[in-house]
């Protein structure tokens, strides 16, 4: 697993998208608006999935789905979480790093001053069955889709700072 | 006693290069390698330079300065200078010469340095002469101890560990030795303040407290070279093809590892055409532009690099002056000339700046008058040619100044319809592929590629420029044309496959600002169908997609493109994109080119891609500038894979629609799953309705 980057956005990448502002002056601002309508259905369908059917390759699927426009945003804290979830749908990693140990990973900490941590968590609610090998996989994306929201509610902080503008 | 293979390497640069970086490069070789396998090096290091592009094995050599023989004249020098004595005085006048040029400057010389060449004479020893000396000087090829040439240089009381030192200065057809007062002529700019390294293959031969330094193994082999005459005091030697590296280096610059990146030899391209402009040493380049004088004489012996003398190094004074002369005289005595001689008028255009004027003049003249038409021809940067216009003269532009790419504006009579009689000797190793240069008032679809809104940085910066330069021709569509060097991208339909709208509103913008045009597809599936249709260049396909996988539908795209025969076979029918009408026809007969958008850690996901059948891939996020270079590149592959439909799509649509029709139900109703307007339903594993209304050939194989 690589280590979670520490700045929120990926500026470099995100300037190429506002670079095509020239033509659209609210080219990239509507891109972002467009993620976090597409973050919030997908945090919802994790989670649908997580609370009922419990399919992987689903998970795996989402994650995967979110990841690319994510990144292709620059949006790299939530790539990274959604590439973690995509994985773990993929039982290729197993675990999933805490929540305290990667919000110190932030370069500007200052930015989680004054926010709940917590306050977005669902609850997991994973029934434990030692024949069931997902349980643990489950539990780790749950862990997960709780940081991906996190991670979004950060980019926001940062993006409505940017674009001036509550987004 | 030349044990580390590994480490050989010999510096070379290429000559005359008018990039202002043209730095020496070092290639390795071995011993068996000859200067054929130099030259195979060499282009694999500049691999995806234009220069490569350019120029194959046989275009280049291998070789270096040196001047020619002295006229009687110039020996007295060498008998003031001559003895161990007068060898020192001589070498500390060079010091005294190459002091006050600045150290790692430009190219140019003091202009007193050609007038007081004499003093730069080296001591000429007086005992022996070269044993092949008059028969080198009576032939142009010959097979020669170099060695003794290059020794000639050396008193043998001097250097008692080279007994093969010569006197050739005894002998008049010593004269003649091209390989003589190689320093003199030096196109070597860095000269080391103690004399050093006076020229990269003349240090060991001049300076004779140097000996030690550079003393190297006497080597009786000779080397095969010819020598070609470039100006009056300067010989071009180029080593034959098949002369061992080894053997060279042994004989100019001693033990391995002697020559410095200043002493490379020079890579000759016969792509460039200025060889008649002497070495870069001679003329300050930074300063120099070309006179009406050269100009013509280019223009009017353009390939013909033989004894023609633009530069009489033994006058000073005239060669001075062309440095000096100030660009806007220059473009001065162009423009006389042009209005006095013949109703032609060019102009030079060397940055965007001007550029954009130019073209909005031309747009607004157009509108108004009946005068000859007018056109901006877009060479590209470097362009070493003369443009000759009915045997006018034409500006050549290569030493100017800005770095730029160049454009000359030319005015031609309205009877002047043939692009290919305008173009004249224009150099054909398609350096500047003029596609278009005069309008026709009947010329209504243009067939040239695709719009772009501005040049990419890549293309006109960078050596990555592809060869295919498209002039723009004032068009009936002007208002198309902010400014012309919008059409650098190749004509092509891309296809995007891409689940996440986020990523598809992102590529498609992008490429809506190149003016590509694009088809979206949001699964493996649907990117299937739409392949079908034909029509498409390049895919962009992400690989995991719902429905059907990236890497399933490359297999499959490539599967069919299998049962047709697509790139294989000859004599498929090409169909093409018709930008009138909207319509995509059937496929051409280049395989389309997938690029796979992978994840960036995923090395899996590559290999999947590439074993799928896709031709590249791109690591997601994808960087937009990449991209832009990307699809340059791709798209001109796509232009040389398939030149003719991508240049002549336009006329073949008609022909075919005119003699085929009768056979065609154009079956286009729209899928309303898709995102553009000509798709036809499909089924999959069936055809294509509009397969149907394709022309099939008997080789086709149905699907």
């Amino acid at each position: 697993m690589s280590t979670i980057p520490s700045k929120i956005i990926n500026w470099t990448i995100l300037n190429e998208i506002i670079s095509m502002d020239d033509d659209d002056s609210d080219f990239s601002k509507g891109l972002i608006i467009q993620f976090i309508d597409q973050a919030k259905t997908t945090f919802a369908q994790m989670q649908r999935q997580l609370d009922g059917q419990k399919n992987l390759t689903e998970l795996d699927n989402l994650g995967h789905f979110l990841k690319g426009s994510s990144a292709a945003l620059g949006l790299q804290r939530i790539a990274w979480v959604c590439e973690r979830i995509q994985n773990l749908g993929r039982k290729m990693e197993h675990f999933f790093p805490n929540k305290v140990e990667l919000v110190n990973t932030l370069s500007d900490k200052s930015i989680i001053n004054g926010i709940n941590i917590d306050e977005d968590d669902e609850e997991i609610m994973i029934q434990v069955d030692d024949k069931d090998d997902d349980s643990i996989y489950l539990i780790s994306i749950a862990k997960a889709l709780n940081q991906s929201r996190l991670e979004f509610k950060l980019a926001r902080i940062e993006l409505s700072k940017y674009y001036n503008t509550n987004l | 006693m030349l044990n580390s293979a590994l480490l050989w390497k010999v510096w070379l640069r290429i000559d005359n290069s008018t990039d202002k970086v043209n730095q020496p490069i070092a290639v390795q070789f071995d011993e068996i390698d000859t200067i054929d396998d130099l030259k195979s090096r060499f282009f694999q290091k500049l691999s995806s330079t234009r220069w490569r592009e350019i120029n194959d094995n046989a275009s280049i050599s291998i070789g270096l300065y040196a001047p020619k023989p002295e006229s009687q004249d110039d020996s007295s020098g060498w008998n003031n200078s001559a003895g161990s004595g007068g060898s020192t005085n001589a070498c500390n006048n060079i010091n005294a010469k190459y002091s006050t040029s600045p150290p790692t400057g430009t190219f140019g010389l003091l202009k007193g340095f050609t007038k007081d060449r004499s003093i730069l004479q080296h001591p000429k020893p007086t005992q022996r002469k070269g044993a092949l000396y008059e028969a080198f000087a009576a032939t142009p090829t010959v097979a020669m101890a170099i060695n003794a040439d290059f020794s000639s240089n050396e008193a043998p009381s001097l250097s008692p560990q080279r007994p093969y030192s010569t006197s050739p200065k005894q002998f008049p057809a010593v004269a003649k030795s091209p390989l003589l007062r190689f320093a003199s002529v030096s196109p070597y700019p860095k000269f080391h303040p103690d004399s050093q390294i006076i020229a990269p293959t003349s240090h060991a031969y001049v300076s004779p407290h140097n000996k030690n330094k550079y003393a190297r193994p006497l080597v009786r082999k000779s080397l095969n070279y010819t020598t070609e005459s470039v100006s009056d005091s300067t010989y071009k030697i180029i080593f034959e093809p098949d002369e061992l590296a080894i053997n060279i280096y042994k004989e100019l610059f001693g033990t391995m590892g002697s020559q410095s990146a200043s002493q490379s030899l020079l890579v000759f391209s016969n792509v460039n055409l200025r060889q008649d402009i002497p070495p870069l040493d001679i003329i300050n380049v930074v300063d120099y532009v070309p006179t009406t004088e050269e100009i013509s004489q280019q223009a009017i012996q353009p390939t013909d690099h033989r004894d023609v003398d633009v530069f009489q190094l033994d006058n000073p004074v005239s060669s001075g002056e062309q440095t000096s002369q100030p660009a806007k005289n220059d473009k001065a005595d162009l423009k006389d000339k042009g209005d006095s001689s013949n109703p032609q008028e060019f102009k030079l255009i060397t940055d965007e700046d001007q550029l954009r004027r130019a073209s909005q003049e031309l747009k607004d003249e157009e509108k108004a008058t009946e005068s000859p038409w007018q056109a901006i021809l877009l060479l590209p940067k470097g362009y070493q040619g003369g443009v000759d216009f009915q045997n006018k003269p034409a500006p050549s532009t290569d030493s100017s100044p800005v770095n730029e790419d160049i454009i000359t504006q030319y005015e031609t009579g309205v009877n002047a319809e043939s692009p290919l009689q305008q173009s004249g000797p224009l150099n054909d190793s398609g350096l500047g592929q003029i596609l278009e240069t005069q309008r026709r008032k009947d010329n209504t679809t243009p067939t040239s590629p695709i719009l772009t809104n501005s040049q990419t940085p890549h293309y006109s910066n960078s050596l990555y420029n592809a060869p295919l330069v498209v002039s723009s021709p004032p068009d009936p569509l002007p208002n198309l044309f902010a400014t012309t060097s919008e059409k650098v991208f190749p004509k092509i339909n891309v296809l995007i496959v891409e689940d996440n709208v986020i990523n598809q509103a992102i590529l498609g913008s992008f490429l809506r600002k190149h003016k590509i045009s694009y088809k979206l597809a949001k699964n493996g599936q649907e990117a299937v169908n739409i392949w079908k249709e034909g029509g498409l260049h390049l895919i962009f396909m992400d690989l995991q997609l719902p429905v059907l996988s990236g890497i399933e539908a490359a297999k499959q795209i490539r599967d069919f493109e299998k049962q047709n025969g697509i790139g294989i076979q000859k004599g498929l029918h090409n169909t093409h994109f018709n930008p009138e009408k909207g319509s995509f026809k059937k496929f051409s007969q280049a395989p389309v080119i997938i690029v796979a958008l992978t994840a960036s850690n995923s090395q899996m996901d590559k290999r999947k891609a590439l074993l799928s059948g896709c031709n590249d891939y791109l690591t997601k996020p994808v960087n937009l500038h990449w991209l832009s270079k990307k699809i340059t590149e791709w798209g001109c592959m796509q232009a040389l894979i398939d030149f003719d439909s991508w240049k002549q799509g336009e006329s073949r649509m008609t022909d075919s629609v005119l003699v085929k029709s009768p056979q065609k139900t154009v079956a286009h109703s729209n899928n309303n799953s898709n995102t553009f307007q000509e798709t036809s339903p499909i089924t999959p594993n069936k055809h294509s309705p509009s397969r149907k209304n394709s022309h099939v050939s008997p080789t086709q194989i149905e699907m």
